[in-house]
């Protein structure tokens, strides 16, 4: 597809007619586009973005209004789910309960709208997994790649150490750790600003401390990848030539080296996206994350896995708000990693051949 | 290749001193107070006190760090570069060297298991689809393994002992009772998914980079079996590149381990880790981050020297 356009392009030359040149985005998304699969995950990927940044503006409950009267409540889009458990409870037949018009999903053991939770709890997903990759995979990764790539020198030294600290660490039992020590201080000191406090009601200060602990450790990996690309562009002819014309540093790192890494970033920036996004789940199934009432699909699966819930009678009504936060996770993370299999065969230079 | 070595090892126990440095600093400063979790709801001032100087937590927090480290040469602290992670606070009176090493071995059993099951499929999944390049095998396998990676610990274990235990009896569904009992089948499935889809597609990669080498056209030409040229020339030299991945997939595999291990109740290092973490137990949370990021260095310079010896055109610097 590429190379046939770029015949294309270069039989146009050849016959006088302009063509106009191709940036690596149209290249890069040219190719990403064939890949039926990838392109089928980013769009579920868009979707769960896109869900949870407005999806809780539609949301039909707010995520904390209770009614205990309707607990597990099958909605209609859950009661088929009764008829498959069913087969299983071979005598315990589950007592009829109509499906619920109000709740398209049914409700948890609190009479909570399931369909709104998972709405607020993707939006959870969303922020905290956009700011970790603001936070550590941006402003610290590619950042520290670039000056420690191009500066080399002590620099480079002294931060590829303690990234190689920071790879030792069991990352997990670290953010733990952090999130664990951290959130108190924080809490604390939240509280004692006034101009703030109303923020640590709405649960803001979970998300900061989430994706602080969070960002810490993803910066890294991106941090090693980028600056393995930087030392390869700076010793490319073109950088040379840029300093030949009196390129200032600056400008020789932002228009010519920067560029020319995108295409690795884009690739890592996708992977720890998904990562983000599942390191949040963990913390938060572990229950050092975001911190009940703030709904999270880590608090969902956590407050409805318990067996005793699974294995009881009502297996049918309560199985479906266990297992759709765990579906959408699930899938979710699969849609990475087929799309990041997908911008790996359209942006690595090295793999786009075949 | 000496000079590299050498490096390295000069830099594991600095890098392992900041390790140790930064765990004190998070335990010391952390929520929880020690010896309020030692004397549970009794507590009289004056116990607290006597305790909090018997252990040295009173002293300021360089002293206290430089006493868990190096000891302070009585027998009761000897330092963690002698070995000794010092007193449990949860379970009082043992030591947490005596605490991990006795569990050490369920979880090394059940890590080495799960990673050698894991990369094993991994690399037939690669083999697969390398050779069905192209054709509709080749996509299936490879979202196939990634749809296996991409399945947290904890949603597998709950669906897995509802189907396998609950409903059709097949499987125990949680304890340990050595590697040649059933109840290791459960978290071994579960822990060896992990892998599998990156070290498909790695090997996937490797395979097709070195399926057009000369040398592969020349074990054709020359009319060796088809079998022949896959085993010895693709493949033996495709599979390089999975070893140095096997090293740095240890961390993921210890994370998977806290979670496997607490939901399948098994008594390795990373319940106890667990458990630890909830009682803020300290010495034994310390204790365990500092031999992990051991392992995992210890792991990568093995890797790193092995791949030495495995492909002679690698030289370290």
């Amino acid at each position: 597809m590429a190379t046939s356009s770029g015949i294309a392009a270069l039989s146009d030359q050849a016959h006088g007619r302009s063509t106009k040149s191709k940036s690596l985005w149209a290249l890069g998304w040219e190719r990403f586009r064939t890949k039926k699969l990838a392109m089928g995950s980013l769009l579920v990927i868009l979707l769960f973005y896109v869900g949870g940044a407005i999806g809780p503006m539609f949301a039909p409950y707010g995520f904390r209004e209770q009614n205990l009267d309707n607990s597990f409540q099958p909605g209609w889009l859950t009661q088929p789910f009764c008829a498959v458990t069913a087969m299983f409870e071979e005598s315990k037949a589950p007592p009829k309960i109509a499906p619920s018009p109000e709740h398209l999903l049914g409700t948890d053991r609190l009479g909570r709208d399931l369909f709104s939770r998972i709405l607020w709890g993707m939006r959870t997903s969303v922020i905290v997994s956009i700011a970790t990759i603001i936070t550590g995979s941006i402003l610290l990764g590619v950042t520290l790649g670039v000056l420690t790539g191009y500066l080399r020198g002590r620099l480079d030294t002294i931060v590829m150490r303690v990234g190689e600290v920071f790879l030792a660490f069991p990352g997990l039992l670290l953010v733990i750790l952090i999130s664990a020590t951290i959130r108190p201080r924080v809490l604390a000191w939240a509280q004692s600003m006034p101009s703030i406090s109303g923020l640590v009601e709405s649960g803001l200060v979970d998300y900061v401390v989430v994706f602080g602990a969070m960002s810490v450790f993803s910066w890294v990996g991106v941090a090693r990848l980028i600056r393995g690309q930087v030392l390869v562009q700076r010793e490319m002819d073109y950088v040379t030539a840029a300093r030949a014309l009196g390129a200032r540093t600056s400008r020789i790192v932002v228009q010519h080296i920067i560029p020319n890494t995108l295409n690795i970033v884009i690739i890592i920036l996708s992977g720890s996206l998904g990562g983000a996004i599942g390191s949040e789940l963990v913390l938060s199934w572990l229950g050092v994350g975001i911190q009940p009432p703030t709904p999270s699909l880590g608090v969902m699966i956590w407050e409805n896995q318990s067996q005793s819930l699974l294995v009881d009678q009502f297996a049918c009504r309560v199985a479906p708000v266990f297992l759709m936060p765990i579906t959408i996770a699930s899938v979710v993370f699969f849609c990475f990693a087929l799309m990041g299999d997908g911008l790996n065969d359209a942006f690595n230079p090295r793999t786009t051949r075949r | 290749m000496l000079a590299y070595i050498v490096r390295r090892l000069i830099w594991t126990p600095i890098g392992l001193l900041v390790v140790t440095f930064v765990t004190f600093g998070l335990g010391y400063y952390g929520p929880g107070d020690p010896v309020q979790v030692l004397m549970g709801q009794k507590n009289d001032p004056a116990v607290v006190e006597r305790i909090r100087r018997e252990r040295g937590l009173d002293k300021p927090f360089l002293e206290q760090y430089a006493t868990y480290v190096f000891g302070d040469g009585s027998e009761e602290r000897r330092g963690v570069i002698r070995g000794d992670f010092g007193e449990s606070y949860k379970f009082t009176g043992q030591r947490v060297s005596d605490l991990i090493f006795s569990r050490i071995a369920v979880s090394a059993q059940l890590g080495a298991l799960s990673l050698a099951i894991g990369v094993t499929i991994g690399v037939i999944f690669g083999l697969i689809a390398s050779t069905n390049q192209g054709r509709w095998v080749d996509p299936l396998t490879i979202s196939t393994g990634l749809l296996l990676s991409s399945l947290p610990v904890f949603i597998l274990q709950p669906i897995l002992a509802y189907v396998l235990s609950r409903q059709f009896h097949l499987l125990p569904s949680s304890g340990w009772e050595g590697l040649l009992h059933p109840k290791v089948i459960m978290p071994t499935l579960v822990m060896c998914l992990g892998p599998i889809g990156g070290i498909a597609r790695l090997m996937r990669a490797s395979t097709l980079e070195v399926i057009n080498q000369d040398y592969v056209r020349t074990g054709r030409a020359k009319g060796l079996s088809e079998g022949t040229v896959r085993l010895h020339y693709i493949t033996r030299n495709s599979i390089l590149p999975i070893f140095t991945v096997v090293g740095l997939s240890l961390a993921s595999l210890v994370e998977g381990a806290f979670i496997t291990e607490t939901l399948f109740g098994i008594p390795g290092v990373g319940r106890l880790a667990v458990d630890a973490f909830f009682a803020r137990d300290y010495p034994i949370i310390m204790a365990i981050t500092l031999l992990v990021a051991a392992a995992y260095v210890m792991a990568n310079l093995i890797v790193d020297i092995g791949y030495t010896f495995l492909d002679p055109r690698i030289r370290l610097q």
